[in-house]
């Protein structure tokens, strides 16, 4: 197991720069997710740590020790990859056995080692089938089985799940999640999807464009979310972003909304000498009430319910804009929007946000 | 629904349309000749005294020649060519095309360069070779000069006449086994070899353990195609041999083209054609029982 | 009033069944979710529908009219497929408007003009039309795809997972657009999924597939007040339906694993109990409790962070279930933890036959 620093890491494709100078330090034994949509680097940045992408410039080195000059299977890595890697030819046995018996591992040692794994992901069943007939969820079980078999100094995972469906899916979070804090093994898991990242994650390094745009913990980037980037990217439904203009009487919100004077001060006060900025809140923080309290949203259009798993929510027009709530109202004939600006964030015209308290808290977390 | 009304062919004589020609050449050109092949196979008759009519003798044609121990040494000496020219073409294909798989500078124009062989005409192989292997004036005898020994008698002597023409088998269709092969390597997913680097496999063990075994489907068609086409190898015989010295190195094609157009026995001729045919058909059932079970196993 | 009527079709390919007598109706106008999971039947359903598979068994009405025996270019009805099919030799343009001119459907050049104009502003891909599929993004690609299946005005739509494919960021973006979309056109639509999120962020109506039928048909609201099966458990709800082992003795229950008894009156039997029991419970109905309270107790196998709440798998004799909690809950892998639930909002369900053997929420028990 081992310390992850990368330093200047740069890699190009002709001219277009996948991963552009990133460093980051990653803890033994923590589990790190690179998250951000798709072309971002993330995949490149992991790859470049496997061994199998060259780097142009900077250094990657595991407890100190540079590893961009070694081959592969010299950094005692494992990865577990997007698509089917496994060998079609072996037995489930085979497979997980492959990484020990290509280093010449004792036959008793690769047993006891298959039947410690089997035990762990519970492939007992399987272990004599051919990968061909076995369903994609069971085939990244069996990837990982191979990955972890011989105690890897890091575990790479490059979206494992993306091929699986959602029940599976969701089944394999639970139990990577499990398994990596049971093995204490330093890991890196490559995603697009922020849900996977929020629920694995000790720590997320969220890309865009070949560049980190911010490493934290989960509750950094979902409560103080540097960028209006890393705010719609992260939270699901995506956060409303709502372009700003200080009137003479309020505040215009989007095209054709507006915010009552009092409830907006503060707001009103961040916002004079400053042109571009957009209020970001997400959908839970914005609700749809039968009872009117606090800072209140006006000139709303098209107000329709929306369903997303048990959450209420409704949907709303400003101009031609579409925007997301939660709908707290029961069905009631007459309702207000009430926009819970304590939770809100200020992004400038940059999109970088603003440290500015925008409202009392209401329900502290 | 627009509402012009206009001219439509159904389905079904759409595909009657395509099929109409090909099935008519078909029949024309295998089919037809087919049919009188076996006929033939139980008559004495020469199409040179086609004039004197044929006389039908069941199965005296086959009698005669499966108890002719001079066919049976045809079919040894057919083996012993099959084996030989086809383990060469494997050995030396997969070798080649494994080195191929790298990228380096000029490989496309190499692999081109490689192909050439196989384009040529069968025939004018065997002349060329034959010509390289003349023993008094041949490059072949030059270069065996150079090391110091003496002139070999490579088409006069039946072993050394084999060796020679399994040498132009193998120039000519290596070619064919490193394109297969090359397929069949570049068919293995490059995410398997990653994951076979990741996995500590040194060179020899992925070749081994993940490219072998992945290629063999299609290893094993070429293995297969090979066999059928070296069996009935004829041009290069023609050519450099002339199935000399005596008949030794005639291949059971080569018997059937002397019997049916230099001694003209039509129905013999015939019988054999059959004999060769119920063969090759064997070894084409194991191809096709074959791709059906690859095919029925991509399909899950 | 049913627009399409969808009566037990049954459909084999070589030894496995797709479909298992699968009936299903819907409304004109209706969007409805076929949620399930892969290999449940749902693509080949839509496949039967469309024409381009040929059930074994069952009967498809579109509009009253029997579809039986019609091929599929005479049947008024698009679809987007999962893999997208995009031809790639042709343009954008050429292939969105490929529905207009295919033969029987000729339309007038101004006219596809129009449409193609009407349908790319709408997806926001005009500025596309003249480039090949193989240079466009993921969400470029599914918003041609889309185009192609809308600007044919079909009687009906089909989706198979048309969105699977995407980022998730996508994913959502497209599933308002969709939604917003559907209000404009008012079309009829059938939209196979197996995300759950999905299929309740599009459709009106759920209708639960598996193993080639449909197990349950109804609101989010009525699936949730009364699942018809362990299996409805299994695909509805994020995280889905907690179930628990228990035995029955007498008029008693017992979680596995645990002393205290629940009263069986409690759970609203409405048919017979066997011995062996699963209680199946939503997880909002499950309390968690501190550590001085009485109750169930468990061990927490996982955590999961889910932005503004989270997540915990909570493992014991019984089996396991997950449920949401507070951020501010102090969770960790491996840390014991007690809970509690009331009967009157669980379920009992038969083990062997996944049944559900407890009346729906509002209804009175039979004892």
């Amino acid at each position: 197991m081992a310390a992850i620093s990368i330093e200047n890491l740069l890699v190009r494709f002709g001219d277009f720069r996948a991963v552009n100078k990133i460093s980051l330090e990653i803890a033994d034994g923590e589990l790190v997710v690179f998250l951000g949509p798709s072309g971002c680097g993330k995949t490149t940045t992991l790859r470049c740590i496997a061994g199998l992408q060259e780097a142009q410039a900077g250094s990657i080195a595991f407890d100190g020790q540079p590893i961009l000059e070694l081959a592969p299977s010299a950094r005692n890595v494992a990865m577990v990859f997007q698509s089917v890697s496994l060998y079609p030819h072996l037995s489930v046995a085979g497979n997980i056995a492959f990484p020990l018996k290509a280093r010449g591992e004792p036959r008793q040692a690769v047993r006891e080692r298959l039947d410690w794994v089997a035990g762990v992901l519970d492939l007992g069943a399987i272990m004599k089938r051919r990968p061909g007939g076995l369903p994609p969820g069971a085939l990244q079980r069996v990837a990982l089985a191979r990955a972890i078999v011989r105690s890897p100094n890091v575990l790479l995972l490059d979206e494992p799940l993306s091929a699986v469906d959602e029940q599976f899916r969701e089944n394999m979070r639970w139990e990577l999640g499990h398994i990596q804090r049971e093995l204490g093994v330093t890991t890196i898991y490559v995603t697009h999807d922020q849900r996977e990242a929020m629920a694995l994650a000790d720590r997320i390094v969220l890309m865009r464009d070949g560049r980190i745009e911010q490493f934290g913990d989960a509750d950094d980037l979902y409560f103080r979310p540097a960028t209006a980037f890393t705010g719609y990217f992260i939270g699901s439904p995506s956060m409303n972003f709502f372009p700003l203009r200080l009137q003479d009487d309020g505040i215009e919100l989007a095209a054709g909304g507006r915010l009552d004077g009092a409830a907006g001060e503060a707001l009103q006060r961040a916002l004079s000498g400053r042109e571009g900025c957009r209020l970001g809140l997400r959908p839970q923080d914005l609700h749809l009430t039968a009872a009117a309290r606090g800072p209140q949203l006006s000139g709303a259009a098209e107000i329709l319910p929306y369903r997303q798993g048990s959450d209420r929510l409704f949907s709303f027009k400003l101009g031609e804009q579409v925007f997301l709530g939660s709908d707290r109202s029961d069905g009631a004939a007459t309702a207000a929007i009430h926009l819970d600006l304590s939770r809100a964030f200020l992004f400038d015209a940059e999109d970088r946000r603003l440290a500015v308290d925008l409202g009392a808290r209401e329900a502290v977390s | 629904m627009t509402g012009a009304k206009r001219f439509e062919l159904s389905d079904r004589a759409i595909i009657w349309l395509f099929l109409v020609p090909t099935l008519v050449l078909l029949i024309g050109m295998v089919g037809y000749p087919f049919v009188s092949l076996i006929i033939l196979s139980f008559y004495r008759f020469s199409i040179l005294r086609s004039e004197a009519g044929r006389e039908y003798i069941g199965l005296e044609n086959y009698d005669f020649l499966l108890d002719d121990p001079e066919l049976w040494e045809r079919f040894i000496f057919t083996g012993q060519f099959v084996v030989t020219s086809v383990t060469c073409q494997f050995i030396i294909g997969i070798f080649v095309a494994y080195h191929l798989q790298k990228s380096f500078r000029g490989r496309d124009i190499i692999f081109t360069v490689l192909m050439m062989p196989m384009m040529v005409c069968p025939i004018v192989v065997g002349f060329l070779w034959r010509y390289m292997f003349n023993s008094e004036w041949g490059v072949v005898n030059y270069l065996v000069t150079l090391t110091g020994s003496g002139k070999v008698d490579w088409l006069g002597v039946t072993d050394n006449a084999l060796l020679a023409v399994v040498i132009a088998d193998t120039w000519m269709w290596t070619p064919f086994v490193i394109l297969l092969a090359t397929a069949a390597f570049r068919g293995i997913p490059k995410v398997i070899y990653e994951a076979a680097d990741i996995d500590g496999a040194s060179a020899f063990y992925r070749f081994t353990r993940i490219t072998l075994p992945l290629a063999a489907p299609i290893l094993f068609i070429a293995l297969l195609l090979r066999m059928i086409d070296s069996f009935k190898q004829y041009d290069l015989f023609f050519a450099m041999t002339g199935g000399g010295p005596g008949s030794t190195t005639q291949t059971v094609s080569f018997s059937l083209g002397k019997v049916a157009f230099s001694y003209f026995y039509t129905g013999e001729a015939s019988a054999l054609a059959v004999i060769l045919l119920l063969i090759i058909i064997g070894l084409s059932l194991v191809l096709v029982r074959y791709l059906n079970l690859l095919s029925a196993k991509a399909r899950g | 009033m049913s627009f399409l009527r969808i009566q037990d079709l049954a459909k084999r390919f070589g030894g496995t069944r797709a479909l298992d007598g699968l009936s299903l109706d819907l409304a004109e106008g209706e969007v409805l979710a076929l949620l399930g999971p892969t290999g449940a039947g749902k693509s080949t359903t839509l496949l039967c529908v469309a024409g381009l598979e040929r059930p074994d068994r069952g009967s498809i009405h579109l509009d009253g009219q029997d579809q039986a025996g019609l091929p599929a270019n005479r049947r008024d009805v698009a679809m987007v497929f999962e893999g997208l099919n995009l031809f790639p030799t042709l343009s954008v343009r050429e292939n969105i408007t490929l529905p207009l001119r295919a033969p029987g459907r000729e339309t007038e050049a101004g006219q596809i003009e129009a449409r193609l104009k009407t349908v790319t502003e709408q997806l926001r891909i005009a500025h596309l039309v003249d480039r090949r599929p193989q240079g466009l993004s993921g969400g470029e690609t599914q918003r041609v795809a889309l185009a192609r299946a809308l600007v044919r005005r079909s009687a009906l739509y089909l989706l198979d997972e048309p969105l699977s494919a995407l980022d998730l960021k996508l994913r959502e973006d497209l599933q308002a657009e969709l939604r917003g979309l559907h209000a404009h056109y008012g079309s009829t639509l059938l939209y196979a999924t197996h995300d759950f999120h999905g299929a309740t962020a599009i459709a009106d109506r759920l209708a639960l597939v598996s193993k080639g039928r449909v197990i349950q048909v109804g609101r989010l609201d009525d699936i949730l007040a009364r699942p018809a099966s362990k299996a409805v458990g299994h695909l509805v709800g994020s995280p889905h339906m907690a179930f628990l082992r228990a035995q029955r003795q007498g008029e008693e229950i017992r979680l596995a694993g645990h002393e205290q008894a629940l009263s069986l009156k409690g759970f609203r039997p409405a048919a017979e109990v066997p011995d062996e029991v699963t209680i199946g419970i939503w997880p909002e109905d499950i309390r968690l409790l501190s550590e001085s309270e009485e109750g169930l107790s468990g061990e927490i196998y996982a955590v999961n962070r889910r932005g503004i709440d989270k997540a915990v798998q909570i493992d014991g004799a019984f089996g396991s279930f997950r449920k949401a909690v507070p951020l501010e809950l102090p969770a960790r892998q491996g840390m014991a933890c007690r809970f509690a639930f009331d009967p009157a909002r669980a379920f009992l369900f038969d083990p062997a036959s996944e049944a559900v053997l407890s009346a729906a929420h509002g209804e009175g028990a039979v004892s």
